[in-house]
């Protein structure tokens, strides 16, 4: 009979054993943390399609680490540092996730086929009732997303690191894996975990911020709902298409986000009803799925020991801290600017976490108001907030690539 | 460090202004698309009216 060396039979413990302290340490507590998100997603804190996914990708590569040869220590999850073309092509051979991620993660694609799923569920008419002050709300919800970015540079990172972070403050998960996976490819794991957690939290958090900031009498302020114009799918579609065409002539760089978008919108008021099925269910879950899954998967234990991490979680919550803060300045300066006759707390969905926001600005002012339904002008403010996002991602792109 | 820092904050008002003023160029355009849709359905109506 062979020896049987135990620790050769178990390499997850053995290389536990071998590696250095920190990095067993780490490997421990992620595998934890995984084992909570899916906890804390099957319970509903955390959002269960992306979180889920997350935590048993993130628990399983830091328990099934194995002896890739005498000296190295690795998983046959994912190579994400695989460049050269023949170390690829054999990775691509053995690593199970890896063809999704080069084929759908590294360059950008996943970001897009998510923007497209949320295109075809978006109604733009609500953007169409009163462009101009949900404009107004979205461009002032970016402060966050403007604001971070200084405050990231003082903090020690780079202009690239510095945009990347401040698109936390936009809300809008796909939209911060494209400019970081455009930016800084070395930090987009930690910074997309970042936003996808916090965009989680927001459900949670927002309400404070919204009870805090607005007095009780204006949240109850009901909403003219008889003024709603009727718009037509031809004027959806013809906004659509030209807003695309133009957004992507100023911005070639972020042409596959605005096409993604626009395309989904243009689908779902085109009513062609298998693609639609197609686009919002298999395309949008399939696709958030995998994301959830090689997040997951990408958060090793060496990933997590960068010492950027800490500052990146601190800016990830002063962004949409501070993008929640300008939307609801922004609720407020409509409100002013119409007479008192706008609920301010629609500034809130300024912060384009679609449709979150919203859904947090109508149940807030449910909670005072029963008969109050803002939930038309918070759609508006939030899918203009979409729009913004990607026009601030491309300016940051554009400028910074 | 100091003059990467000046440097992220001189970029500010550039990206804000420029996000601002696309994005009023958006709203614009749908204002604009209605305007052009009650013309011609203004137009249209003015038109079967004086035919009536």
């Amino acid at each position: 009979m062979p020896n049987v060396d135990i620790l050769y039979l178990f390499q997850g413990i053995a290389t536990l054993v071998a590696s250095e302290p920190t990095i067993a340490i780490a490997r421990i507590v992620l595998i934890g943390l995984g084992i909570l998100f899916v906890f804390l997603g099957v319970k509903g804190t955390l959002e269960p399609l992306i979180m889920i996914p997350m935590g048993v990708g993130m628990a399983s590569v830091n328990a099934g680490v194995l002896f890739l040869s005498a000296s190295t220590m690795g998983t046959i999850f994912i190579d994400p540092m695989a460049t050269d073309v023949t170390k690829l092509m054999e990775v691509l051979q053995i690593d199970f996730l890896q063809p999704i991620y080069t084929f759908t993660f590294s360059n950008g694609l996943i970001a897009c086929l998510v923007f497209m799923g949320i295109g075809v569920i978006t109604d733009i008419g609500y953007m169409l009732i009163a462009p101009f002050r949900s404009m107004v709300i979205a461009v002032c919800a970016e402060l966050g997303t403007v604001l971070t970015f200084p405050i990231a540079v003082a903090m020690g990172l780079n202009y690239k690191e510095a945009a990347s972070i401040a698109m936390v403050g936009g809300a809008d998960g796909p939209m911060v894996l494209y400019t970081s996976l455009m930016l800084c490819k070395d930090l987009f794991v930690p910074i997309t975990i970042v936003a996808y957690l916090y965009l989680s939290l927001c459900y949670a958090g927002y309400p404070y911020l919204i009870r805090l900031l607005i007095p009780k009498e204006l949240r109850g302020i009901k909403m003219d709902l008889t003024k709603i114009p009727n718009v037509s799918k031809t004027e959806k579609i013809a906004f659509a298409i030209i807003t695309n065409t133009v957004l992507c002539l100023l911005f070639p760089v972020a042409a596959p986000l605005f096409m993604s978008f626009f395309l989904g919108v243009i689908i779902k008021e085109s009513e062609v009803t298998r693609v639609i099925d197609f686009l919002e269910n298999t395309l949008l879950f399939g696709s958030t799925f995998f994301l959830g899954l090689l997040l997951g998967v990408l958060c090793e234990a060496n990933t997590i020991l960068n010492p950027k991490v800490v500052i990146l979680l601190v800016l990830g919550i002063t962004a949409l801290l501070l993008s929640g803060i300008g939307g609801v300045l922004g609720g407020y300066l409509v409100y002013f600017a119409t007479g008192k006759k706008y609920n301010p707390v629609i500034g809130i969905a300024g912060v384009s976490c679609v449709p979150t926001t919203a859904k947090v600005a109508q149940k807030e002012v449910f909670a005072i108001n029963k008969r109050a339904m803002i939930i038309p002008y918070a759609m508006g403010a939030n899918i203009s907030g979409v729009i913004t996002s990607a026009i601030l991602a491309a300016i940051y792109v554009t400028l910074l690539r | 460090m100091e003059n990467y820092f000046l440097g992220s904050i001189k970029l500010l008002p550039v990206v804000y202004g420029v996000t601002a003023g696309i994005s009023f160029m958006v709203a614009g355009i749908i204002k604009g698309l209605f305007a052009a849709i009650s013309f011609r359905t203004d137009g249209g109506q003015a038109e079967t009216e004086s035919e009536g």
